[in-house]
């Protein structure tokens, strides 16, 4: 439970590029990895947390979200019946934020999984999983430039024990 | 362009890139190009005429090489940025871990067609790395449905979906045909055989499967279905008899089956729907009111109701046009939707009237307060005046009540 006395309190985020970043510190712990830092380091306010996976521009995005976000709930824990009921559907603001290029997308989801923001993984994730929606595997290679690593003779072997039933 | 002039252009290309690949060299040249300084000078040296106009000349032309060079170069750069950012997404995208990979599959199953697993088949045909995840993801495999897969598909798939989240469905027999009957046959052993890994089951029993039915009940006599939360059943006649323990949404779909009371008791959402086909047809059964009644008194626990049933026509009405459930309580009404066929549109006025009276008993007797009402009638008359509608007394009604109402008017 955030305290009023932390809610002013200012964290100092350092990059792996060297850049420093102030943010709030309901900001700053949208992040549970970096929450759990700054329980550890306790009160010292000039501690800088270092960030040594995640670069400026990529923080400069997360922390944008994490600051359009800063008062949402903490995630409520999964069931396996949310699971199965979950969509695909992205918010308003989250769509818009979103629309970036490819490297800037997987960034956003390898910084997301690193800090340990669900909310923002999952946006990210839905994000890829509607690209690959509906596609075939040839459209998803060149879509995300994959080489398709098998052998004729695996491929076939693939296809021929998923065929579609014969009474289709 | 001939290969010795390609292959000049292409050593110069590289040459290019070679000389400026180090930043200081690219620095530098671009602060210290001689070719201004180098022209005023030649500009300044030459004074006759005849060598200014050779110049000219030569210049026009050395310019003209320059920009076809630049547009060159422009395209080489554009391939070169094209490829880089192939380069580098490819790089990031393999630096997805397995995991949130895998979180990506299950999220792009979600919303796929319910009745296959071509999500699975489509992604495991991508790469290795794509097939070994998908074939790791029991998610991906766990809807089975048959026709629609066949029986051999339907033992590949079984094992991949290894946690007791398997959703099976199988359908009637459509054609009268031995192979046919064999196949459903052999899908019912299959059920089983993973039964108690079923979590979703959808049956459907048709009058081809009649023949056989003994047989299909035989084989399920040792059915166990402990994982079991969801059972669509639907038939065009009664038959069979199951009873399991942890069912709670139910879909029942022409059929009453025979459960045991326990099992009814924990139902918490249903959705019955009866007496939908040939209902004109004298010569089939209808579900009697008593049935009917029997059925939804049972479901003492049900939390969210979904009705539909129809009240047959042409016969005498104390015996099959009036569903009496006097002690059926909902307490926790709020919303209340209403499918009304009528000759016309002046029968509107008493539907409304019997509405008015059910929800006064609700209000009154139970102490729940409807806010909601949907109202879909559906005029069979093809005759029908706008101001035979009673929509003057409805507005009033709804005015009073502070009711929020839908009305749908189907022709």
């Amino acid at each position: 439970m955030s305290t009023t006395e932390d809610k002013t309190r200012k964290v100092k985020l350092v990059t792996s590029d060297n850049e420093e970043f102030e943010v709030d510190w309901e900001v700053a712990t949208r992040s549970v990895l970096i929450k759990h830092m700054l329980e550890d380091i306790g009160e010292s306010e000039e501690q800088a947390i270092p960030l040594p996976n995640v670069t400026a521009n990529v923080l400069k995005k997360v922390l944008e979200w994490c600051e359009h976000h800063r008062k949402d709930p903490e995630p409520a824990p999964e069931s396996s019946d949310d699971n199965r009921k979950r969509t695909l559907e992205i918010g308003d603001w989250d769509a818009k934020f979103i629309q970036v290029d490819q490297e800037m997308l997987f960034e956003i989801i390898l910084a997301a999984n690193y800090l340990d923001i669900k909310a923002l993984l999952d946006v990210g994730c839905k994000t890829v999983a509607n690209m690959i929606k509906g596609k075939q595997p040839e459209e998803i290679r060149k879509m995300f430039n994959i080489v398709n690593d098998f052998t004729p003779e695996e491929e076939a072997q693939i296809k021929k024990e998923n065929e579609w039933a014969e009474d289709r | 362009m001939s290969s010795s002039r390609f292959l000049d252009a292409k050593r110069m290309i590289t040459t290019a890139i070679q000389l400026f690949s180090d930043e200081a060299k690219l620095e530098a040249a671009s602060f210290d190009f001689p070719w201004s300084q180098a022209a005023t000078d030649v500009c300044d040296d030459i004074v006759q005429l005849s060598e200014l106009r050779e110049a000219v000349r030569t210049m026009k032309f050395l310019q003209t090489i320059l920009q076809s060079m630049l547009t060159s170069a422009s395209d080489v750069l554009t391939r070169l940025n094209a490829r880089f950012t192939d380069a580098v997404n490819k790089t990031k995208f393999s630096a997805i871990p397995d995991d949130i990979m895998a979180h990506i599959f299950e999220m792009a199953n979600q919303d796929s067609d319910g009745h296959t697993n071509d999500v699975g088949v489509r992604l495991s045909l991508v790469s290795r790395r794509f097939n070994r995840i998908a074939t790791n993801l029991p998610l991906l495999w766990s809807t089975i449905s048959f026709p629609r897969q066949s029986i051999e598909l339907v033992k590949q798939f079984v094992p991949r979906a290894g946690t007791p989240c398997i959703h099976l469905t199988i359908e009637q027999n459509y054609r009268n045909s031995t192979l046919k009957s064999q196949r459903v046959l052999g899908m019912y052993q299959i059920m089983t055989s993973i039964s108690s890994r079923i979590r979703s089951l959808s049956l459907s029993l048709g009058s081809y499967d009649i023949a056989y039915l003994p047989q299909i009940l035989n084989s399920c006599s040792s059915l166990s279905l402990p994982s079991l939360v969801e059972l669509k059943l639907e038939c065009d006649r009664q038959t069979g008899r199951i009873c399991r323990p942890s069912i709670r949404d139910l879909e029942l779909i022409e059929i009453i089956p025979e459960f045991r009371p326990d099992v009814l008791k924990q139902i918490d959402d249903c959705f019955v729907k009866l007496n939908e086909m040939d209902i004109r047809d004298n010569t089939m059964d209808c579900w009697r009111s008593p049935e009917i009644t029997a059925l939804l008194l049972s479901l003492t626990s049900v939390a969210y109701l979904r009705v539909s049933i129809r009240l047959p026509r042409g016969r005498p009405p104390d015996r099959h046009k009036t569903l009496s459930m006097p002690s059926v309580k909902f307490p926790e009404i709020e919303s209340f939707e209403l499918h009304l066929e009528l000759a016309d549109l002046t029968q509107l006025g008493d539907a409304i009237d019997a509405v008015k009276a059910s929800l006064g008993r609700f209000t009154k007797e139970e102490g729940a307060v409807v806010k909601d009402l949907v109202l879909v009638v559906e005029q069979v008359s093809e005759f029908f005046e706008k101001h035979d509608a009673p929509f003057g007394r409805i507005a009033r009604w709804v005015a009073t009540e502070k009711l929020r109402l839908c009305l749908i008017i189907l022709k």
